[in-house]
């Protein structure tokens, strides 16, 4: 009877222990990073060469980034963050995350600007993709919506456009990218019709490294 | 430890190899464990040092949108003020004029020594008139005094009756439309036409 016991509940409880550890730990390692938030100083997280991040695009192409704004505390909606000071002269490109409602503006690897955004209602979703910026407008209105959109950069040819709006908590848009106002002013001087924008899915899992 | 002893002899080698697995497994679980539950200490420093980009955009995030966000982005163009007002509504109104006219103002009063105020248009109303005036009653000017000299009718009264016929057709031409007493005519004598043939069919049957 003992021996049965043993034989037959020993793997039992080894298997209810190894259950135990693989549904505590995934829920417990992403928190780690959040509790602890220590940057280190300056301007700039500086990722070391030959241990540079790849960001995965939605169309599959990689992207290498060299360093990141030193901001990890959370954005205020309409504010933005802005600072190419020693940002060399590159390739711009720009990512835009729905899930988490953030945008932000590569240069040549480097990460120069990073805001909160709007973006399309359930109703009328931004579609996730990589597009190329069709056209830019310093001074644009919507024929469709009957609206100011300044700072418009067309990514799409039915209207889907990152354009500067009013970014508040509990907003969307029609399908647009909303950003503030004055990053969208940063944001047109650096961007020229070519440049491509990654829209990454709210719902897709982060896919990255 | 007797009891573990007994229990280990009593097994088979293939039991004993099971349980030796399982009790390593348990403690290397174990380890396994206490390893995590040490682990954001031990990381922290170095994965501060290179924190992946992901979880650096995900800490500036202030998380998902929450559901049922609006689109107040736009203003929609309905709500949008217009250059020109809607038109109101009109309901449209008969007048009947009644066969009485009341002048607003009162019953209109002349004074005698006031004759071109007649002529001189039809604001009557504006003329002040004195508020008291001996003689007799005042009247209106459309319709003067037979002693001025303009008549209504000719003298001898109004003429009633047929005016006088000048030759040609007397009878005037018929209306387009029968009068109702013609219809009512013409339905009468359809039936009665009717009502003659149908006796004329049923004598032969009734014979």
């Amino acid at each position: 009877m003992l021996r049965r016991i043993a034989v037959l509940g020993l793997p039992l409880l080894a298997g209810l222990a190894l259950a135990l550890v693989l549904l505590t730990s995934p829920s417990g390692e992403p928190q780690a990073p959040r509790i602890k938030r220590a940057e280190p100083s300056g301007t700039r997280i500086n990722y070391p060469v030959g241990q540079y991040p790849v960001l995965r695009l939605p169309d599959g192409e990689r992207r290498v980034v060299h360093s990141l704004l030193n901001t990890a505390a959370p954005h205020a909606y309409g504010e933005y963050v802005w600072d190419d000071s020693g940002v060399p002269p590159g390739q711009v490109w720009i990512r835009v995350d729905l899930a988490l409602q953030t945008i932000s503006v590569f240069r040549a690897g480097h990460e120069i600007g990073s805001a909160l955004i709007l973006y399309g209602a359930k109703s009328k979703p931004t579609p996730p993709g990589v597009y190329p910026v069709l056209a830019k407008a310093e001074q644009h209105r919507s024929s469709l919506y009957d609206a100011e959109m300044p700072y418009m950069l067309r990514l799409t040819g039915d209207g889907i456009a990152i354009h500067a709006s009013d970014v508040r908590p509990s907003a969307a848009t029609h399908g647009c990218i909303g950003v503030p106002l004055q990053f969208a002013r940063l944001l047109f001087a650096q961007v020229e019709p070519g440049d491509r924008v990654a829209i990454i899915a709210a719902r897709q899992p982060p896919s990255s490294i | 430890m007797r009891a573990l002893n007994q229990l280990f002899s009593g097994l088979t080698l293939s039991q004993r190899k099971i349980l030796m697995l399982c009790a390593i497994a348990l403690v290397a679980l174990a380890g396994a464990m206490f390893g995590f539950t040490s682990r954001p200490q031990a990381g922290g420093t170095a994965a501060s040092a290179a924190r992946s980009p992901l979880s650096i955009f995900a800490s500036r995030s202030p998380g998902a949108r929450a559901d049922g966000a609006l689109f107040r982005t736009k203003r929609r163009l309905a709500a949008a003020p217009r250059s020109r007002p809607r038109p109101a509504v009109v309901i449209p109104r008969e007048r009947v004029l009644s066969p009485v006219r009341i002048r607003p103002g009162g019953p209109l009063q002349i004074a005698p020594g006031a004759p071109n105020v007649a002529p001189q248009g039809l604001s009557l109303d504006a003329v002040p008139l004195p508020t008291s005036v001996p003689g007799p009653a005042f009247r209106s000017p459309y319709i003067p005094d037979v002693g001025s000299g303009y008549l209504p009718f000719p003298p001898g009264g109004p003429v009633i009756g047929a005016p006088p016929v000048e030759g040609g057709n007397p009878v005037p031409p018929p209306p387009a439309v029968p009068e109702p007493a013609t219809w009512m005519l013409l339905i009468l004598g359809l039936g009665f036409v009717g009502a003659a043939l149908r006796r004329q069919t049923r004598l032969p049957a009734g014979a």
